[in-house]
């Protein structure tokens, strides 16, 4: 193989590895956003406690994140034609992706939700706050920092899902790595594939702690 | 005292906790009616129910039981909605602030008045204004880390009046600061209610902060009110064991096993020399145990213990005169070693 066409493929899997991976923190945060609200805002000692819906959307969020992601993957190949008329390809990933990474998400969220101190939303409560107030302009806000944390970590995992899925056929560096360094046997390409997903993690991860850092106003 | 007059009135408050399949009863059954425009203080010990019948006042807590009349309306009978609309009109503070720590001073001032939704133009000036009043018009751009326990206060208290309410509510708001910010909180509060007629609930465990700045007291203990009614007089005549310990801690006569005369002093009493004049017209040299000074409410009060004579017939002199310069006075035991 020319050194041209190693790089073709290098920088075309980087780039669908990225696409997959973006579009897939994108939709779980549109998704695992709202969860986790919905998780925090539900609870016990939530702003509108509903015990017994709180029980089944936890039970269904740990039966979603109990399945290992490649069998899910295989699982929601019906799903995946359906939504985007195919299972294989980024798109196809991309679907399972979101599926696997929203429940994740929603507890990341919840967990960074349940930080704030209670004090600051019954203040808010004792305002005359509505629910949908508290949510917006309190838990949100206030929880700014340890949600950037958690979005690094998050998308941290969704690129590593995304090389995985790449074992059934959805492109990107993954399947790259599997293709050259295990069929193939052209260990080159794999371990240039392997320090690009490196750099790219330590990125996200410095990236996300540097905002973390930079918006939280507690000290 | 009638109901309409009664900025808050509370009838028979009951609050049941249910913690680990237990019921534990914080409030028994609290009557208690708040004047307009006053500064009313309740005091207690540690679990004796202060912050949970402060919590009932705005409903952060749900009683049990009873009735919770703000301005003539029950806060218990109204909707979710309503609630929250009778919340603006009544503020609260906190003994941790509570301040939205990842938003500016303005912002957290802000807040009540886009919960208003208050026109932004108007909401900015009404902010700063507060600002101003509580002496921080310098601060606006800064974050609550950035600012000290006291100033962290004055942002809580500016918030909580934002919204223009009728009542404010203050949840052990100065016993998380040093004696020096206390007071200077303590008269702020004192300030804002002189000037804006805004009915003041102090709950407190500390004796200083009902001293400083409240007219009336109520003692809660045990999740009933003790006692009740002016400060001056609670402190120059408490009648009960949890009104006692409270405005009479640590005296030495308390513990002690000779028989001695407490002298209460207040009003014009203060300022006139009784004990010299006592032992002219009595002729009898007493010895004084212990003698201090305190400002309550807006009265100064002195209070002096001395040795009750052996002699009988001296003993009952002493107790004429003085009940005649009209010295309130009460029996108690004094230790030996106090005196001489
Ligand atoms: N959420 C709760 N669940 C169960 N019991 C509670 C709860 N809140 C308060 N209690 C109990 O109710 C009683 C009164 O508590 P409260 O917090 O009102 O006391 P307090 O006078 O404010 O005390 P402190 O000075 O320590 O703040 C205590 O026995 C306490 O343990
Ligand atoms: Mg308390």
């Amino acid at each position: 193989m020319s050194e041209s066409q190693m790089i073709a493929l290098i920088s075309d899997g980087t780039l669908q590895t990225l696409y997959m991976t973006f579009v897939s923190v994108f939709f779980s945060y549109l998704l695992g956003l709202p969860l986790g609200v919905i998780l925090v805002a539900t609870g016990k000692d939530g702003i509108m406690p509903m015990p017994v819906f709180n029980n089944i959307l936890g039970t269904i969020v740990n039966v979603v994140r109990s399945v290992p992601f490649l069998i899910l993957m295989i699982a929601l190949i019906p799903l995946s034609r359906f939504v985007v008329g195919t299972s294989i390809g980024s798109n196809a990933a991309i679907v399972s992706l979101v599926i696997a990474a929203v429940p994740f998400i929603g507890r990341m969220v919840e967990s960074s939700l349940l930080e704030i101190d209670h004090g600051v939303i019954e203040a808010a409560q004792s305002m005359g706050a509505s629910p949908m107030q508290i949510i917006f302009k309190v838990m949100i806000p206030e929880a700014v920092p340890s949600l950037i944390t958690g979005a690094a970590i998050a998308s941290t995992t969704i690129l590593g899902y995304s090389a995985m899925a790449g074992a059934v056929g959805a492109g990107g560096l993954g399947a790259l790595a599997i293709r050259f360094g295990y069929h193939r046997s052209e260990p080159l390409i794999m371990y240039i594939t392997l320090i690009i997903l490196v750099f790219m993690v330590q990125f996200i991860q410095f990236l996300g702690d540097y905002m973390a850092r930079k918006c939280d106003h507690r000290k | 005292m009638g109901m309409q007059q009664s900025m808050i009135a509370i009838h028979r408050l009951k609050k049941t906790y249910i913690s680990h399949g237990q019921e534990v009863t914080a409030l028994q059954e609290i009557n208690l009616e708040i004047p307009r425009g006053d500064i009313f203080g309740i005091i207690g010990m540690s679990g004796a129910g202060k912050s949970t019948l402060i919590r009932c006042m705005n409903l952060l807590e749900r009683p049990t039981e009873g009735e919770i009349i703000i301005d003539g309306q029950d806060m218990t009978q109204l909707s979710d909605k309503e609630l929250r609309q009778m919340r603006l009109s009544v503020g609260m503070i906190f003994q941790r602030f509570n301040l939205l720590m990842q938003s500016t001073v303005e912002k957290n001032v802000l807040f009540p008045l886009e919960i208003t939704r208050t026109p932004k133009k108007e909401a900015k000036k009404r902010t700063m204004e507060l600002l101003e009043l509580v002496g921080l018009g310098d601060k606006a751009g800064a974050y609550p880390a950035q600012l000290s326990g006291g100033q962290m206060q004055r942002v809580a208290i500016a918030r909580a009046l934002a919204a223009n309410p009728k009542v404010l509510l203050c949840d052990e708001a100065t016993s998380a600061l040093d004696p020096m910010t206390t007071t200077a909180i303590l008269d702020l509060l004192k300030n804002i209610n002189k000037q804006l007629g805004i009915t003041i609930v102090v709950i407190t465990h500390e004796m200083n902060v009902i001293r400083r700045i409240c007219n009336q007291v109520a003692i809660i203990d045990q999740g009933v009110i003790a006692e009740q009614g002016p400060v001056g007089d609670i402190f120059t005549n408490p009648k009960t064991d949890a009104a006692k310990r409270l405005f009479r801690p640590n005296k030495p006569e308390t513990s002690g096993s000779k028989k001695a005369l407490r002298l209460i002093f207040a009003g014009q009493t203060i300022y006139e020399p009784v004990i010299s004049g006592m032992i002219q017209a009595c002729g009898v040299p007493v010895s004084i145990i212990s003698a201090d000074i305190e400002q309550m409410g807006d009265g100064i009060y002195g209070q002096t213990t001395i040795e009750i004579p052996e002699d009988k017939e001296a003993a009952s002199r002493i107790l004429d005169y003085l009940a005649e310069q009209g010295v309130t006075t009460e029996e108690v035991m004094a230790s030996c070693q106090n005196h001489k």
